[in-house]
């Protein structure tokens, strides 16, 4: 009897785990990809953001994370810092890399800001773009900003630190 | 003594009608064949009229939250816009389908739909609610089952600034990323 009582609790206790709620990671296959490039139109247009609008409240808190896992992924600075809007987070956060990242002038490191290594202007993350930062750096081409932009990945000190990384 | 005879008798009568209708079969079902005005009115009033009272004592927490915004959009896109539609959308294979129709909850003319004249806040009960619950032989079906209430509520913060959002703005919101 006493067998038959736990065998009841047990299976008891093993059914109300599928009671649960579904989870919203249930539904992150088909979940669409983030495309912020519309809100970043929007920042680098200047359009005057209404901060108590819990609709842009909603759409900063998730561009700025999309931005900042973009940065943090792949050392590239983005077009948008590379041409001198680097100081343009509205939540007025600066990264003493970023004011680095404005201060690359050279006419190379242009080029790669446009290029595919900083060309994130559809918020996506293009792996290509990895390899072309990769690929500069074999190709020893002397380039100044296409040179920092190949010692990313080594532990150098200094370059790192000027692509943002 | 003779009136009242009559009326009992005319109330058998309309009873044995009504279950000669209901077992021949004749009355077409098909999602495809609407309902005729009568019909129509009848269920519509009384859906109205059941959820005005059953949601009248519902407690409204502060929907303008950014964070209920971004789970409740994400919940949205992913539960009900196939049915109910989203910015810059007009139909889909379900809403050419089903019967009722459900509304298009991307416009604002939506409210309209279920007494226009409600406020606000009667208007975030009744969403609670239905959401909640569902409704009977519609395809709404009750996600109060699978979702607690601070996700359902997320889902009316979102419902309430749909009619507001642009493509842009919806694809933000409701990315799961």
């Amino acid at each position: 009897m006493n067998n038959f009582k736990t065998l009841l609790i047990t299976t008891a206790v093993a059914l109300t785990f599928n009671a649960n709620a579904h989870d919203p990671s249930m539904h992150a296959k088909k979940a669409a990809k983030l495309d912020c490039s519309g809100y970043k139109k929007m920042v680098a247009s200047g359009t005057k953001m209404d901060m108590s609008d819990p609709v842009m409240l909603a759409m900063m808190k998730k561009c700025k994370n999309k931005t900042a896992e973009h940065d943090n992924a792949d050392g590239h600075h983005d077009t948008e810092k590379a041409g001198g809007k680097c100081d343009d987070m509205s939540d007025g956060q600066h990264d003493k890399k970023e004011m680095k990242c404005g201060d690359m002038t050279s006419e190379a490191t242009e080029k790669m800001s446009k290029g595919k290594c900083g060309d994130m202007s559809d918020g996506h993350h293009d792996k290509k773009s990895d390899k072309k930062c990769g690929d500069m750096k074999a190709s020893g081409d002397d380039k100044k900003g296409e040179m920092k932009c190949g010692n990313m990945d080594s532990s150098a000190k200094g370059s790192d630190s000027k692509c943002g990384n | 003594m003779k009136t009242i005879k009559t009326l009992i008798l005319l109330g058998i009568l309309g009873i044995i009608v009504a279950t000669g209708v209901i077992y021949s079969g004749i009355y077409p079902i098909g999602a495809d064949v609407p309902h005729n005005k009568f019909t129509y009115w009848i269920l519509e009033q009384a859906r109205e009229r059941s959820i005005s009272r059953a949601s009248a004592d519902i407690s409204v927490p502060d929907l303008s939250s950014a964070d209920m915004l971004l789970s409740g959009g994400a919940d949205y896109n992913d539960m009900c816009s196939s049915c109910h539609l989203k910015p810059g959308q007009n139909e889909s294979d379900m809403t050419i389908g089903l019967y009722p129709k459900p509304p298009n909850l991307s416009l604002a003319e939506h409210e309209e739909e279920h007494g226009g004249d409600d406020d606000e806040t009667t208007e975030a009960q009744k969403m609670f609610w239905t959401i909640k619950h569902g409704i009977k032989a519609s395809g709404m079906p009750a996600w109060g089952k699978t979702h607690d209430d601070d996700r359902i509520w997320a889902m009316v913060a979102f419902i309430k600034k749909m009619p507001e959002l642009t493509e842009d703005q919806y694809q933000i919101l409701t990315s799961r990323e």
